[in-house]
């Protein structure tokens, strides 16, 4: 039988080899001719390796009495006849062109006339059992399988699976049924029936063969064993397995895998393939609702592919729909075979593995998880997730989350406190949002410039989870820890086992530093500690000196030298998310890249750093990119001081012991904590070779940290300088990174020692590491890391805009309030007042809008608020009022303490001047039963923020306002007179007179914009935001072309991963 | 990969030890020598503004005749103010006032409230420029104050002397609260047995803008001192000290005294004392503090050999002594002198000197009315304002002492009138000078350190002495 409409007529010639049929082996059974089925051996040789001479002799030693085989030579390599007549004398061969496919090539000889009861294809590299045939055959006779495959095992290693068949999911892509590397245990045996049989070896009765049309010779390697099984079944033919039988899949050279996976590229061929299976063997009503949907997932697959930077397997994907159309001719011509067949209908056969989720995603992006269920990734994940778990490492992390969970129970269940720089989100979280969009907040009567990105993210989950703000709030701020420590997890992944891992991990998160910056509401500190291992590592795989690369010897897990550009991508847009969370985190990376360039020097090797320079600068400039309006900030002469927030750090207030001991604040016992620095000690003085490199690295990293808060500690640094916590992360990452080298490297040495050496050496990492914990795990029975359990939101609600003092409803929920005390205590960012206290103007209580860091103007509300301040201080007035209420200060706070007492363990007195000045303005108001940690003091003399002045001498009255989204506001004069309103910066916000307002804007007596209004006058007032939305936007796309840079970088090595 | 260990090693130690070696040690908590509050500041026109509080009777308080606040604007161009006047019945009101150059007004307290008693009036000086006092009278010649109202408010005042001496005498202690929120008064008395504190002066709440009168006069009657120590809680206060007299007492004591309470205690205390044969200066004493002190008061004279021997005093917790310094003759012909009270152990003293009338020096003359209560200081200025109009009726005595204990200060007298002054002097630590002026001017006196200047008159109408305004920015404390 002809092949029903070859695309391509193969240059075909025929020789045989000896005129001497195969003789049998002398130990088979005589066969009968009624029971011994003729097999016609088709093996299609591809350019077979050095192993064809095993195949070839397995083929000679098949045990069943009846075969004949014909080698089509698709390699045209001149030895090949001489090889296949030594092993297998008289054997046929057939000469084909290489670029013919196998379905095509195998047709050659299988669309003969053939007395042959059944074909078998034979793949180049299947070595066959001796039994293989026989078995194959009688299973096929005793299921009466019109096709039936083997099980083949792996070349190098036969207790693992290499192909037991597979299965097809929705849209006709072959899914093999085991995992790779999965062992026989003969877990696939008892399933007999399967979609496709193992394609190595395909036993096909001669009769189907000719039913179905054959092999589909459009289509490559891979998939036209599953058409053909597909097809056989749609004749109601069933597919079958022998278990029993069993063939070896050699495992070629890696350049010839190479070779043979170029030719059957699953990611080239796949899109090409599914179309044409589906076209061919779908009914007509389904192929096109899956036609539909595979358009669908192309066009997805598209966008994911230029994405990921996959332009090889874009292309595919587009050109799979070109090729199917220019082959419809065949397709139709298939399609009308099998039609015939079956009687005009068409059975429709559904995918085995039709689930619809992964059947989608190997359609679009060509990568899926593998198995033929949903259960079988998720399983194996779950079993490295429990070995892992169960291991040293992960007994630590788990130890880590119980004591982690346990010590927050609080803070989860009833929020976070707002106290320092946690506080709560905007009535409207949205709002963040909008900061973000148009850089402008209300601090400070009005602010014009960025706030962290993460703020914008933070408002958008908070938006869309259905939890309250301090929650919102108090996951932020915990999730901090987890973060820090999985990121020293990944770190410390090339360093070492799960020993070092657990000890990096367990003395990172004991390390006082976050834990005092938690207690005192500080948030650098935090997102320093959660992002610097990030970075750090980063920054380390960049110099790729071993473990992290090649450099100097064998990479650790994990490790290995990626490209400089992908590296560099990949810092940088680590180093920008770090950037969003905490502008300031440049500083400690900086650090970080300083002790990685000092420690390499001192511990003898310079490799790498021109790597670590490249990469660090070039990270830098993608990160300076994607925060676009703040670098322009900076271009436009915003200080790098002014990103740090005001901070009082008197000279020698810590001193080094204390330094040394990470006593900053509340948290700990100072003494236990000496315990630090023993493991890295000890790895300093033991370790050899890339462990001490990496020892001394970590430990230049731990003095940088030290000489840092040091230097700001002896009134050394002149300038602006961030808390102490904030300085001593990068030493506690140090201490984490040296101990996770001490520790391997320990681990290492004392294997091959006296026991006593060993215990010694264990027993002191134990101890270390228990007086540690100590101060954790105590600190863990009180629920709420030793933050206050109520804050002043629960005892000065007048400030949030819901009532007055006096219990009745506010009718200006916006009315401003001036925080004075200590910058840590401020529940808002401000500027310094003096050397020790700062003052804050925030619109009612503060928000998370009031946290980030800005400039003072010269001519700012707060500047002219700080001088009046200063004025009355130092008693040059006592209508203090009358001035503030000039920028509508409602409110004077004096705050002594974080949190209402008697909670909270933080406080700094301030000096009673401050008291006895508030007290005798004669415009302020003490108010008084409130708590001792609060001092508050109405503004008689306020003056609204929306205002129209009725006469000379200044008289005004609250102007109707009726917010018309974040930076539009609709005014309505409810008088005569001048509307003038206290928003900052006056130049950027423009008043749209409506009915009744003059268009003249006129100085009003502050020289303050003042427009004349009648009784009943409308308007609007409006920010101009045209300039910051254009930023973000540009940053947008610089964020999303970085992205993609990176993407298109990482691509290629996860591509060759797989 | 080879690393090596020894240069980490020697580096990352030497950054050790230099880390101890170098440390700077921590600075103590710096004890801030915070510029002291005066009575009275006056601020000059422009530099900044100023607010005056005056407290004390009206005429419809039995035995006072009037009271007058005179408001001087001391500028050469026209100024302005605002008034506010409370009472003890709680009423306020408020008017504006304008100065032209060199302006005197006269307001007089039983026209600004209705019915109450006592008045307390607040001025406020937006631009400085302005100087206040205020003059009261009793009825029945039983004498006269005149006192420069004060700029400053506190949070704890003294009282170490008045007397509710049976019968004809009457001691209230006023307080003034001219600010928006209540004040909240613990206030302890001590009589001659021993010290009450009873219920009804504890947690005494003074509301805002309004006086409060705490009548001693019944609470501890018949007493020969009564003390008074009073802890504000919350708030500022004016407090002061109105004592009336009016001869029938058995002491024969007459006269009039309106005594501000004390603005700070201190361990270091300074009184005029008295030139030759004037006055004879009684000092009370107080310590309100929890630990006992030991206290000397020691007599500077102007000539270095006459030294005098110290008094010394012991004083209990809340207890309090008179020191009559002329009982024992050791002050006889020392001549001119200055007091100085000094504490050998915790600065918590507050000391006033009272005068009062002794008898006729000639006996031809008859009893006048006399009575002064000086409370002492602890602080000098370099430039003084010493209002003296009137004196061509009751010439006025002007004493300026240095209350230096090391320093010389050179003195300067200047005028914008037509009145001669003497010349730039001298005066060496503990050294006082009295000048007694008989025209209506107004003396600026400058030093090159910090003096201490009060202003005297004695007539037979009654007995004044008040300290003299200092020009802001120029007070210092005076410490040993």
């Amino acid at each position: 039988m002809d092949s029903p409409n070859p695309p391509e007529q193969p240059d075909e010639t025929t020789t045989t080899a000896s005129a001497d049929p195969i003789p049998a082996p002398a130990s088979a059974p005589e066969p009968s001719p009624a029971t011994t089925p003729q097999v016609n051996v088709i093996l299609v040789a591809r350019k077979p390796g050095e192993w064809f001479d095993e195949v070839l002799t397995a083929l000679a030693a098949q045990d069943h009495p009846s075969y004949q085989v014909t080698v089509v030579d698709a390699s045209r390599r001149s030895t090949l006849s001489e090889q296949v007549v030594e092993i297998l004398p008289g054997t046929e061969i057939v000469q084909t062109k290489s670029t013919t496919t196998y379905g095509a090539a195998a047709a050659l000889v299988a669309d003969r006339p053939t007395k042959h009861q059944y074909h078998l294809f034979l793949h180049d590299d299947l070595v066959l059992d001796a039994t293989a045939l026989r078995r194959m055959v009688e299973a096929a006779r005793d299921t009466n399988a019109g096709i039936t495959g083997l099980k083949t095992l792996n070349g190098h290693n036969i207790d693992l699976l290499a192909d037991v068949g597979a299965t097809i999911d929705r849209y006709g892509t072959t899914v093999p049924r085991h995992e790779p590397g999965e062992i026989d245990q003969g877990q696939y045996d008892a399933d007999r029936e399967v979609f496709v049989t193992a394609a190595p070896a395909l036993l096909v009765r001669t009769d189907l063969y000719a039913a179905v049309g054959g092999f589909d010779p459009a289509l490559k390697f891979a998939d036209a064993p599953t058409d053909l099984c597909w097809r056989a079944r749609l004749l109601g033919a069933i597919v079958a397995t022998a278990p029993n039988a069993v063939g070896r899949q050699i495992a070629a050279k890696k350049q010839e895998e190479k070779k043979r996976h170029r030719r059957n590229n699953p990611e080239r061929f796949g899109p090409r393939h599914r179309l044409r299976l589906t076209w061919a063997n779908q009914p007509a009503s389904r192929a096109l609702l899956l036609t539909l949907e595979l358009l669908a997932a192309t066009l997805i697959g598209v966008a994911y592919g230029l994405l990921r930077g996959r332009f090889r397997y874009v292309q595919a994907l587009l050109s799979a729909w070109l090729w199917n159309i220019g082959h419809f001719g065949s397709l139709r011509t298939r399609r009308a075979l099998l039609r015939s067949h079956q009687g005009g209908g068409h059975l429709a056969m559904l995918a085995w593995a039709n689930t619809p989720r992964h059947s989608f995603r190997r359609a679009a992006t060509g990568r899926a998880p593998l198995g033929t269920g949903n259960e079988a990734p998720t399983r194996l994940r779950l079993q490295s997730l429990w070995a892992a778990l169960l291991g040293p490492g992960g007994l630590a992390l788990m130890a880590g989350t119980v004591t982690f969970g346990f010590g927050s129970r609080h803070l989860i269940t009833r929020g976070l406190p707002a106290i320092g720089r946690y506080q709560p989100l905007p009535a409207d979280p949205l709002d963040l949002i909008n900061a973000w969009r148009t850089t402008w907040r209300t601090t400070a009567a009005g602010l014009h410039e960025t706030t962290p990105d993460a703020l914008a993210f933070l408002g958008g989950l908070s938006w869309l989870l259905p939890l309250d703000s301090s929650q919102i709030l108090a996951l932020a701020v915990l999730a901090m820890f987890p973060l820090g420590a999985l990121g020293v997890w990944r770190m410390v992944q090339p360093v070492g086992g799960g020993r070092s891992r657990a000890v990096a991990v367990i003395l990172y998160l004991a390390l006082p530093v976050p834990w005092n910056a938690l207690a005192e509401g500080q948030w650098a500190p935090l997102a320093i500690y959660a992002t610097l291992p990030w970075i750090s590592q980063h920054l380390a795989r960049a110099q790729g000196v071993v473990p992290y690369g090649q450099r100097g010897g064998q990479p650790g897990p994990g490790g290995g030298l990626r490209s400089l550009w992908a590296e560099t991508t990949a810092t940088g847009m680590v180093l920008a998310l770090a950037l969003a969370f905490e502008p300031t985190v440049v500083i400690p990376a900086a650090l970080v890249v300083a002790a990685l360039f000092l420690g390499s020097v001192v511990a003898g090797s310079i490799a790498g750093l021109w790597r670590l320079l490249l990469v660090t600068i070039g990270a830098t400039l993608l990160a300076a990119l994607i925060h676009l309006p703040a670098t322009l900030e900076i271009l436009d002469g915003r200080s790098w001081e002014t990103w740090f927030g005001p901070q009082t750090w008197t000279t020698a207030q810590h001193g080094p012991q204390n330094l040394l001991l990470f006593n900053t604040g509340t948290y700990g016992y100072p003494l236990l904590a000496a315990a630090f620095l023993i493991i890295p000690g000890v790895a300093l003085v033991t370790t050899k070779s890339w462990h001490l490199a990496i020892a001394v690295r970590s430990w230049f990293l731990i003095a940088g940290g030290f000489a840092t808060a040091y230097i700001v500690d002896q009134g050394w640094w002149s300038h602006a300088a961030p808390s102490a916590e904030f300085l001593l992360v990068p030493a506690g990452l140090g201490i984490a990174w040296a101990a996770a080298a001490g520790t391997a490297s320990l681990g290492e040495l004392l294997a091959n020692r006296t026991a006593r050496l060993r215990y010694l050496g264990s027993a002191t990492i134990g101890l270390a590491l228990m007086l540690a914990i100590t101060p954790i795990i105590l600190a863990s029975f009180d629920g709420h890391w030793a933050l206050p359990a109520k804050d002043f939101t629960s005892t000065i609600p007048t400030l949030i805009g819901t009532q007055e003092l006096d219990g009745t409803p506010t009718s200006d929920p916006t009315q401003r309030v001036l925080w004075i005390g200590d910058p840590q205590l401020l529940p808002a960012v401000g500027v310094m007042l003096d050397q020790q206290n700062a003052l804050a103007l925030t619109d009612g209580y503060p928000t998370l809008l009031d946290q980030a860091p800005f400039t003072l103007e010269a001519d700012s509300a707060l500047n002219e608020i700080r001088n009046s301040l200063t004025t009355a201080l130092t008693g040059g007035t006592s209508r203090l009022g009358e001035q503030l209420g000039q920028w509508s200060v409602g409110h004077i706070v004096l705050v002594e303490r974080s949190a209402p007492a008697p909670y909270g363990n933080t406080g700094t007195p301030l000096n009673p001047n401050y008291f006895a000045t508030m007290t005798r303005q004669l415009d302020l108001q003490r108010i008084e039963g409130l708590n001792r940690s609060v001092n508050i003091f109405t503004n008689t003399a306020n003056q609204p923020i929306h205002g129209v002045v009725r006469d000379g001498r200044g008289r005004t009255v609250p102007a109707r306002t009726e917010p018309l989204n974040y930076t539009k506001i609709a005014i309505e004069s409810p008088v005569d007179g001048a509307y003038r309103w206290r928003l900052q910066p006056e130049e950027n916000w423009q008043f749209t007179p409506g009915q009744n307002a003059a268009s003249e804007t006129q100085p009003g007596p502050h020289g303050e914009p003042t427009i004349r209004m009648a009784r009943s006058a409308t308007g609007q007032l409006a920010l101009n935001t045209t300039q910051s939305t254009a930023r973000r936007t540009l940053q947008l796309a610089a964020l999303a072309a970085v992205a993609l840079a990176t993407s298109w970088a990482h691509a290629g090595r996860r591509g060759k991963r797989r | 990969m080879n690393a090596v260990r020894l240069p980490a090693l020697a580096i990352l130690l030497a950054l050790a030890v230099g880390a101890f070696v170098f440390a700077e040690t921590p600075n103590e908590a710096a004890i801030e020598t915070a510029a002291p509050t005066a009575y009275t500041e006056f601020s000059p026109l422009g530099d900044s503004g100023d607010v005056w509080f005056c407290v004390g009777p009206t005429s419809r308080l039995e035995g006072i005749e009037n009271r007058t606040i005179i408001i001087t604007n001391l500028t050469n161009q026209p100024n302005e103010g605002l008034v506010t006047v409370v009472d003890n019945l709680g009423m306020w009101s408020e008017r504006s006032i304008q100065l032209e150059t060199g302006d005197r007004l006269e307001l007089r307290t039983d026209q600004l409230v209705a019915e109450a008693q006592y008045a307390g009036v607040t001025i406020e000086a937006p631009h400085g420029g302005l100087l206040v006092e205020q003059q009261i009278a009793a009825s029945n010649t039983a004498g006269q104050d005149r006192q420069l109202c004060t700029t400053a408010t506190v949070p704890t005042g003294q009282i170490p002397w008045g007397t509710t001496e049976r019968p004809g005498t009457r001691q209230v202690i006023l307080f003034h609260n001219p600010f928006q929120a209540v004040a909240v008064v613990d206030l302890t008395l001590l009589g001659d047995l021993d010290t009450r504190q009873t219920l009804d002066a504890q947690g005494l709440v003074i509301p805002g803008r309004s006086v409060v009168a705490y009548e001693l006069t019944e609470k501890l009657p018949d007493s020969l001192i009564v003390s008074a120590s009073a802890t504000v809680r919350t708030g500022q206060l004016v407090m002061t000290g109105l004592q009336i007299a009016d001869g029938t007492t058995p002491s024969g004591l007459q006269g009039l005294a309106l005594t501000a309470s004390s603005l700070t205690l201190s361990g270091d205390l300074f009184l005029p004392g008295s030139a030759e044969g004037q006055n004879h200066p009684t000092v009370v004493v107080q310590n309100p503090g929890d630990t006992t002190v030991e206290l000397e008061i020691v007599i500077r004279t102007n000539d270095l050999e006459n030294t005098v021997e110290p008094f010394g005093v012991m004083l209990r917790p809340g207890q309090r002594q008179d020191v009559d310094l002329h009982a024992d003759g050791r002050l006889a012909e020392i001549g001119a002198y200055s007091i100085y009270v000094r504490s050998l152990d915790a600065p918590t003293l507050a000391a006033v000197a009272v005068n009062r009338q002794r008898g006729a020096v000639d006996e031809g003359e008859p009893f006048g009315p006399g009575l002064t209560g000086l409370p002492a200081i602890n602080y000098g200025a370099t430039q003084w304002w010493v209002d003296v109009i009137g004196s061509t009726v009751t010439p006025a005595t002007v004493v300026i002492f240095n209350p230096g204990l090391d320093s010389i200060a050179t003195v300067t007298l200047t005028t914008a009138a037509d009145y001669l002054l003497p010349e730039a002097f001298e005066l060496d630590p503990g050294d006082q000078v009295e000048l007694t002026v008989d025209a209506d001017v107004i003396i600026g006196i400058g030093s090159t350190a910090p003096i201490i200047v009060t202003r005297q008159q004695h007539s037979p109408l009654g007995w004044t002495t008040s300290y003299a305004t200092t020009l802001e920015n120029t007070t210092t404390a005076i410490t040993r």
